[in-house]
């Protein structure tokens, strides 16, 4: 399994005790499921990603009839604007380590910057997440983009999408910006390799019509970053 | 078929007309139909609340009062009759009976069937009542509270003034004193005021989903405890699973927490403002 899992309970332990990041990467469609077996001391982490591969299943046919809400860029509804006027005031009074969020006067797109944690390849860089709510968030998982430039990883495209199954089929609305971000940078922590994903540049291709992430067919695997 | 059930059937095919009309957003039409139901057997409730919806659709409040009225005479359980009958009192600027039957309401509507939950809608318009109702008494309140705090800071000066002028050599002491007392009094009177002075409310008390104060709660298996119509929501729209520990979860697992329904109300009687709603 990842070794993001260690460097996690460093960070958060409190938020992430549910939310082990798997980080995953986009396939080919048509392809088989198939994933390598995970830690064995980690029964719990295996029984939860069985389950969210079977939810990712069941979202499929959503996703391909419907394009994502995200991008269409509809008014939040009244929870959503509730939900995030709290999360904005808890930020503001508590934000977590590593992370200024630009305020605006934009409720439904936050623009985050993210500081490498001390200790790290990514140490003393800065970089931007774009984070976009969609019209009933929390029921739906914001979309969450690395501005331009996006820091080199093998989860992370050039084009800034993030291989995160929290951000897509394992989204659960008892998440929060907040915990969100702190998966993302322990996901860039736990990184010893700067690179891009092996399909980085097919993948970029296909998406230059501007499509959104959470338009993509996410895919676990066995993840050694 | 006896004459009874004649009428009975005739009454409910009535009704039905009704309910079309209504859709139709022909409410005259809809009351006539009511009005002949009603005349055919009156000790049908839902012919009545039916009726007081048309004219709540109509702004006619008198009307929807009366049907309310009597619609409860017949069900004192009726979640709409004690809403819209709730709302009718509050036009009419009946405030504290009008909040009696919205609450009243809001407790026969959280076990209600998931059909006709209306609990949402009950509680915005019970919180804005209750919200107008605490800046209506908190004013009172604080103004009192300041009157009474001027009254002793002038008592306490009063004094410090004689005690200054009786006794010379210690006037420095007794500047220090004075002083310390009128910033103790000044302490005791903010924390008079710490119920009526909006602040955070305790996390225990909200959703973490919604981040708001809680309206239904339910609790999962798992011990956490969600609102009810976004726990709904969420098993309906994302996944059968419990948000937090993603175990699976079933709609009839859910279970109302009235321990932490008790402590809502609790907060919320001693804290108004909590009530605020955008």
């Amino acid at each position: 399994m990842c070794s993001g899992v260690g460097l996690i309970s460093r960070i958060s332990l409190s938020t992430l005790f549910f939310f082990h990041p798997f980080v995953i990467t986009n396939c080919e469609p048509n392809l088989t499921l198939h994933f390598h077996s995970p830690n064995p001391t980690l029964p719990s982490l295996f029984s939860s990603l069985l389950f969210s591969l079977s939810l990712s299943l069941s979202l499929y046919a959503q996703k391909i009839m419907t394009s994502s809400s995200a991008s269409s860029r509809k008014n939040l509804s009244k929870i959503a604007c509730n939900r995030l006027q709290k999360e904005l005031v808890e930020w503001q009074v508590n934000p977590p380590s590593g992370f200024n969020h630009k305020v605006t006067d934009n409720l439904q797109r936050w623009v985050i910057e993210v500081i490498g944690a001390p200790g790290t390849l990514y140490a003393n860089e800065t970089y931007q997440l774009q984070v976009d709510f969609p019209e009933n968030y929390p029921m739906e998982a914001p979309q969450v983009i690395f501005l331009n430039p996006a820091p080199l990883h093998p989860h992370i495209y050039s084009n800034g999408h993030i291989c995160l199954d929290i951000l897509y089929d394992s989204w659960s609305p008892a998440m929060t910006v907040s915990s969100i971000c702190i998966s993302i940078l322990s996901m860039l922590s736990s990184s010893t390799v700067k690179q891009r994903p092996e399909d980085n540049d097919r993948y970029v291709k296909n998406c230059r019509n501007g499509r959104s992430p959470k338009e993509t067919r996410w895919w676990f695997h066995d993840d050694k970053v | 078929m006896g004459p009874n059930a004649a009428a009975a059937k005739q009454a409910e095919q009535l009704r039905i007309d009704g309910n079309t009309y209504f859709k139709k957003d022909r409410f005259g039409a809809a009351i006539d139909a009511y009005t002949e139901a009603i005349t055919l057997c009156p000790n049908v409730p839902v012919y009545w609340t039916n009726r007081a919806l048309c004219h709540l659709k109509r702004n006619d409040w008198e009307r929807v009062e009366e049907d309310c009225r009597k619609a409860i005479q017949l069900d004192s359980n009726l979640v709409k009759a004690h809403y819209m009958l709730g709302l009718a009192l509050l036009k009419r600027q009946e405030h504290a009976k009008g909040i009696r039957e919205l609450q009243k309401a809001l407790d026969l509507g959280r076990g209600a069937d998931p059909k006709g939950y209306m609990v949402e809608e009950i509680w915005q318009e019970l919180a804005k009542a209750k919200y107008l109702e605490w800046e209506c008494s908190s004013t009172k309140r604080s103004w009192e509270l300041q009157s009474l705090k001027e009254a002793c800071e002038s008592a306490l000066k009063e004094r410090h003034f004689l005690d200054s002028s009786q006794m010379e050599g210690f006037v420095d002491d007794a500047t220090t004193t004075h002083l310390e007392q009128l910033e103790a009094l000044g302490k005791i009177f903010n924390k008079a005021a710490e119920d009526d002075t909006p602040a955070e409310i305790p996390d225990f008390l909200c959703c973490k989903i919604t981040l708001d104060i809680f309206h239904d709660p339910v609790i999962t298996p798992s011990g956490h405890t969600y609102e009810r119509a976004v726990i709904l929501e969420h098993l309906k729209k994302v996944g059968k699973f419990d948000p937090f520990t993603r175990q699976p979860l079933q709609p009839s697992q859910l279970v109302p927490n009235l321990a932490i329904k008790e402590a809502v109300q609790a907060f919320l009687d001693k804290h108004g403002w909590a009530y605020k709603v955008d």
